[in-house]
């Protein structure tokens, strides 16, 4: 559309401009990037090593010894170390919360966009507010309903079932809902005589498959990552251990500290959930940007 | 008007699905946290330890804000003072940073003129941070830079033969590193954020800028800065809302078990000591949580109505006033054939 | 559409039972917990003077019994039916389950309890912070049937009817401890005088050398030289001063601050920190004696590790080779600190290994004698398998013969002095880690030096906050001793709410 005819030294200035923003982007890239790699190099060097050379840019060939000493060996780290058992508890928390938060978000956003009726207005000031109170705020009463009036110390429900209310996700989907789900489409299917609950289900859903997508992988790693509340509640059953509590307990041991060991443990927990998000980071990137306000 | 009519009276008859809707979200909210915020706030008019029961009134309010009442009194207040002020200092030193990064890469990504390449990947790479545990990211930073002698950068010094630093100790280095921290998780996202702000506004804005010959630098003064001020004060207020909130990261970094430094004690920290001093945990301090939580919960709610009026669709508003307008206009007709009538 | 309204309401209704439980549960909460506070206060009002009286009678005796003769102890008795009887597991509450293993195999050969039958759950932290995991435990309906507590923090859950029953309710009687160290059974029991805890062990510390830095820096090559050398805390740091020189300005005397803590508090302190409900800052002043400049003046001359217990930099002290390659000449231990798989391990590092000390260390007294700790077994109230309950404590505190195994097999020191005495007598025990010294030999006076009467249940936290106090004066953050003890009480008053700091 632009720059015809524009002078030859123009267009090297804007050249000589995007080489120097490019080197930029690569500090600031390599900047997030070298923690996260020398953790991984870290974690497959054995701590003798470490020890005496506490970064490295390289990978070794100790990781095998790192990951025997997290669980077994004379100096365990934590004997109840067992990285399958928490990734499949951490899976199954993060699973369900997931399938739950989105599923009555949508349904919640629904309900403020589509329909009008008297406390709607209140309702969303409401679910705004609520977005604003500090889980530390409730989290005292939390655990002594949970754990003491309704025993439910190591129990799942008290980490699965709050999903359904996620105010921060109902208020973005009611944005998505409002800047591109056409109302006339419900009324189309009210002539058609479809129900409004499969109106919702058949219509609605997947026209906000794109919202959906994005808040299910930030829900799932939200909740993947939650060690606040699952070390309120999961007590003492080593069975049931997320991945978190896991590392925590292999951190936190009166133990001789075995840095290999740990770096093993850290990078295990952080591993899938930087592939996950590899593979669908376009979604990730793009979604951040829908939940902006429009201007 | 009469579609406006018509989509009104509709809507009525389908109120009930309304409610329907929006039911499983509020019985399930009231049930885990409503509740629990009510006991809070009734706990925060009641006794600390062996007291819990006693009514105290606005004491542990009194306590906090002002002081007195023997060493407890006085030693409570400094410690909450404190963690307000350090709260602030904190969020402050994460959020220029990070505001200034996030402005300048979102302004470069969306500027057409520039060509970075690999622009998509960089993007990725800088939301990255975001996604991990605090637990891992703290975790990941004691190894690097603590009090422990077994710190990476400890031992780096040690190697070059100089005396190792207790970074915690230290207000400036440790401030610095969870402002770091801090930043390092968040700028990626604000910038995504900034972003969308910038790809709002109207292109026939550049497009004539450009044709007018304006340099790089004006159209950011004249045109992106000012059209996204309202972002940036998004940004701003639920950054606020976060950092008054911030636990995760201060409360994590220490060495020594229980040695929350004074320099780095938040209030979302000051709380949660509180209602779970370690050793005392047979009589929890609940009166005294409960009151700072509300106070905290106050403060972040005025924050939240700023986020909430910015918030609002400009759309909605407008059709609101339209909706005034109306019912002034009928009242007034109403009015006129009244007085008509009566004449 | 039917069905959805149908699951609605059921939803809907749900919510609304759920509420009032809800209500009830909290005001029940609420009325217990205040008649628990209530008697808690009225009870640590008389604990300290009882335990005063009874102190001052045990140490009389104490001295004339130096070589005991076995007394006879009753048999376990049955359980007095209070508890329950039949469930599936004999479930034990701990922080860490390096003793358990040893446990299981002496009480299943004794008592011909199936081992399988016995499995601890393992709250995972700290020892300070497992107080707390404790409460969540209890609060929730979990099975527990015995629990392991801290010396720190054992009289919270004793004085605490909901969370500790009477011993006498799994059979075990207080007659059964004639053969024990006194202090324990005085520790064993609630602000009453009920017996609801006991423990297996006797915590008498030691100060833990390496023979081959002594060799080197101080031409020291037996522990009597040692211990002539460090007889009381001026001669402790003389020494010190020659370590650090001769090793090039290289190895502190003392591995932490904390260490020189416990040893002095343990040892040297002779008031009780809570007196009437009240903390002063004259009996805080009593309390510390000159522990303030003592610790400041040999933390800057280097004589005194920078690190601190129970993290990272602690135990690798001990080996040497890697970052924390012997900067500590020795760790003040206690008898707990000294088996396999426990500190003193830890410190040494895998046999065979880079920079691995294994064998290396001696044990002598150290420059007073004291003590740390312990853990004490308590029953739940809660608990289902009372008759096998009574059979672990009375197998692992009562009866002579299986202690004996156990200390066959993890080389403890434990409560039960006719088997200390036999072990010491017959010198069969010999500690791998300290190159096949008897620490049970060398502990044996300050074991029966102990004396726990002036300990009180707030003194978890008071450690906690005193140790963070004056590390901080130690490394500079805080400027005075003045100002340092200022911040202890003011954190002290910040996190103790039903005794008053002054």
């Amino acid at each position: 559309m632009e720059n015809v005819g524009v002078s030859k030294n123009y267009m090297l200035i804007q050249k000589i401009k995007s080489a120097g923003c490019f080197i930029v982007c690569l500090l600031l890239a390599a900047v997030c990037l070298i923690p996260l790699w020398i953790m991984i190099c870290n974690a497959t060097h054995d701590r003798f090593h470490l020890s005496t050379n506490p970064i490295n840019f390289l990978p070794g060939g100790d990781f095998g010894t790192n990951y025997y000493n997290i669980a077994k060996g004379e100096m365990a780290q934590f004997p109840d170390f067992n990285v399958w058992t928490g990734y499949i508890n951490s899976l199954i928390i993060a699973g369900c919360s997931t399938v739950l938060t989105v599923f009555f978000s949508a349904l919640t956003s629904y309900g403020l966009t589509v329909y009008n009726f008297k406390v709607r207005d209140t309702a969303y000031t409401i679910i705004l507010a609520v977005m604003m109170i500090p889980v530390q705020v409730t989290s005292t009463g939390f655990v002594q309903f949970m754990v003491g009036t309704l025993g439910l110390a190591n129990s799942y429900i008290p980490l699965i079932l709050p999903a359904i209310a996620a105010p921060a996700v109902v208020f973005y989907m009611r944005q998505y809902m409002k800047s591109s789900f056409p109302l006339d489409i419900v009324e189309a299917a009210r002539i058609d005589g479809c129900g409004e609950f499969r109106t919702f289900i058949s219509i609605a859903i997947p026209m906000c498959k794109p919202a959906i997508a994005v808040q299910a992988i930030f829900a799932f790693v939200a909740n993947w990552n939650n060690y606040y509340t699952q070390n309120m509640i999961i007590l003492s059953n080593t069975k049931r251990y997320t991945m978190p509590i896991m590392i925590q307990n292999v951190l936190g041991q009166d133990k001789h500290p075995d840095a290999g060991a740990q770096y093993a443990a850290v990078a295990l927990s952080i591993i899938p959930i930087v592939i996950i998000y590899l593979c669908l980071s376009k979604f990730i990137v793009g979604g951040v940007a829908l939940g902006g306000v429009k201007e | 008007m009469a579609s406006t009519a018509q989509s009104r009276i509709k809507s009525i008859s389908y109120a009930k699905y309304g409610y329907m809707f929006i039911a499983p979200f509020f019985i399930v909210y009231a049930f885990f946290q409503i509740w629990p915020l009510i006991n809070t706030f009734i706990l925060s008019f009641y006794g600390n330890g062996n007291a819990a029961s006693d009514f105290v009134s606005v004491e542990n309010y009194q306590t906090l804000l002002f002081g007195g009442g023997g060493r407890r009194g006085d030693a409570l207040h400094g410690t909450f003072v404190q963690s307000f002020i350090n709260t602030i200092i904190l969020w402050v030193g994460n959020f220029i940073p990070q505001i200034f990064l996030s402005l300048l890469l979102a302004v470069w990504f969306t500027d057409s003129k520039l060509h970075i390449p690999g622009q998509g990947a960089f993007k990725v790479i800088m939301y990255l941070p975001n996604i991990i545990t605090a637990v891992s990211v703290a975790a990941l930073f004691m190894r690097f830079l603590s009090n422990s002698e077994t710190s990476a950068a400890n031992i780096i010094l040690s190697n070059m033969g100089e005396s190792p630093i207790k970074f915690e100790n230290n207000p400036a280095w440790s401030r610095g590193i969870v402002m770091f921290i801090q930043t390092w998780m968040w700028f990626g996202n604000t910038m995504i954020m900034m972003m969308s702000g910038i790809l709002g506004i109207n292109p026939s804005l550049f497009e004539a800028a450009n044709i007018d010959g304006a340099s790089s630098g004006q159209v950011l003064r004249k045109i992106t800065l000012p059209l996204l001020k309202p972002m940036v004060v998004y940004t701003l207020i639920t950054s606020m809302i976060g950092g008054l909130q911030m636990f995760d990261i201060p409360f994590l970094y220490h060495t020594a078990q229980g040695d929350i430094k004074d320099h780095l004690r938040t209030v979302a920290v000051f709380i949660y000591e509180q209602f779970r001093v370690g050793n005392n945990v047979h009589s929890p301090q609940y009166g005294i949580a409960g009151a700072a939580s509300i106070m905290l919960f106050i403060v972040t709610a005025i924050l939240g109505i700023f986020v909430f009026r910015m918030n609002r669709d400009v759309d909605e508003a407008r059709k609101k006033k339209e909706r005034k307008e109306l019912v002034k206009a009928y009242k007034k007709q109403q009015k006129l054939a009244k007085m008509g009538g009566i004449e | 559409m039917n069905n959805l309204k149908k699951t609605l309401a059921l939803v809907a209704a749900l919510a609304m039972t759920a509420t009032a439980f809800v209500g009830c549960g909290g005001k029940d909460d609420a009325s217990t917990s205040e008649s628990a506070t209530e008697a808690a206060t009225t009870a640590a009002e008389e604990e300290a003077t009882e335990e005063a009286t009874e102190a001052e009678g045990e140490e009389a005796t104490e001295e004339a019994t130096d070589a005991p003769a076995e007394a006879e102890v009753p048999a376990l008795g049955a359980p007095d039916g209070t508890l329950g009887e039949g469930g599936d597991a004999l479930t034990i509450l701990c922080w860490t389950e390096d003793d358990l293993s040893y446990m299981y195999d002496v009480v299943a050969n004794a008592s011909g309890m199936d081992k399988a039958k016995m499995v601890y759950k393992n709250v995972g932290s700290a020892g300070g912070e497992a107080n707390e995991k404790y409460a969540q435990v209890f609060a929730s309906d979990e099975d527990v049937d015995l629990f392991f507590c801290d010396a720190d923090w054992n009289k919270a859950y004793q004085n605490n009817d909901e969370y500790s029953a009477p011993l006498s309710a799994v059979g075990i009687t207080e007659d059964m401890y004639a053969n024990a160290y006194d202090y324990t059974v005085a520790m064993g029991k609630d602000n009453n005088g009920v017996l609801k805890g006991a423990t297996w062990q006797v915590a008498a510390g030691g100060y833990a050398y390496r023979t081959d830095l002594a060799e080197e820096y101080l031409g020291i090559t037996t522990p009597e030289d040692m211990q002539a050398a460090i007889s009381d805390w001026d001669a402790f740091w003389s020494t010190a001063a020659t370590v650090y020189e001769k090793s090039g300005n290289a190895t502190a005397m003392a591995d932490s601050v904390d260490g020189v803590w416990r040893a002095y508090s343990n040892g040297n302190r002779t008031s009780a920190w809570v007196q009437d409900g009240t903390i002063t800052a004259d009996n805080s002043k009593a309390c510390l004696g000159d522990f303030i400049s003592m610790a400041k003046t040999n933390y800057d001359a280097g004589y005194i590790s920078t690190a601190s217990q129970w993290t990272d930099d602690w135990l690798p002290q001990g080996m040497s080779a890697g970052a924390q390659a012997n900067k500590t000449f020795g760790f003040f231990f206690p008898t707990w600190s000294l088996g396999a798989g426990s500190q003193l391990s830890q410190a040494e590092g895998e046999e065979g290994a880079e920079g691995s000390t294994y064998g290396l260390y001696n044990i002598v007294a150290g420059p007073t004698s004291w003590f740390w700790g312990g853990t004490w077994i308590c029953v739940s109230p809660k608990s289902d398998n009372a008759t096998e309950a009574g059979q672990f404590i009375y197998y692992m505190t009562v009866d002579t013969t299986s202690m004996q195994a156990y200390v066959d097999a993890k080389s403890d020191f434990v409560n039960n002095k006719v088997v200390m005495a036999n072990t010491i007598a017959a010198g069969t025990n010999s500690n791998a880690l300290l190159g096949g010294q008897d620490q049970l030999a060398v502990l044996a006076d300050s074991a029966a030096n102990i004396d726990m009467s002036i300990a009180t249940q707030y003194d978890a936290t008071i450690n906690t906050e005193l140790q963070n106090a004056v590390k901080a004066y130690c490394e500079g953050t805080i400027d005075s001793e003045e100002a340092c003890i200022d911040e202890f009480l003011n954190k002290l008053s910040e996190s103790l709410t039903d005794i008053t700091v002054e």
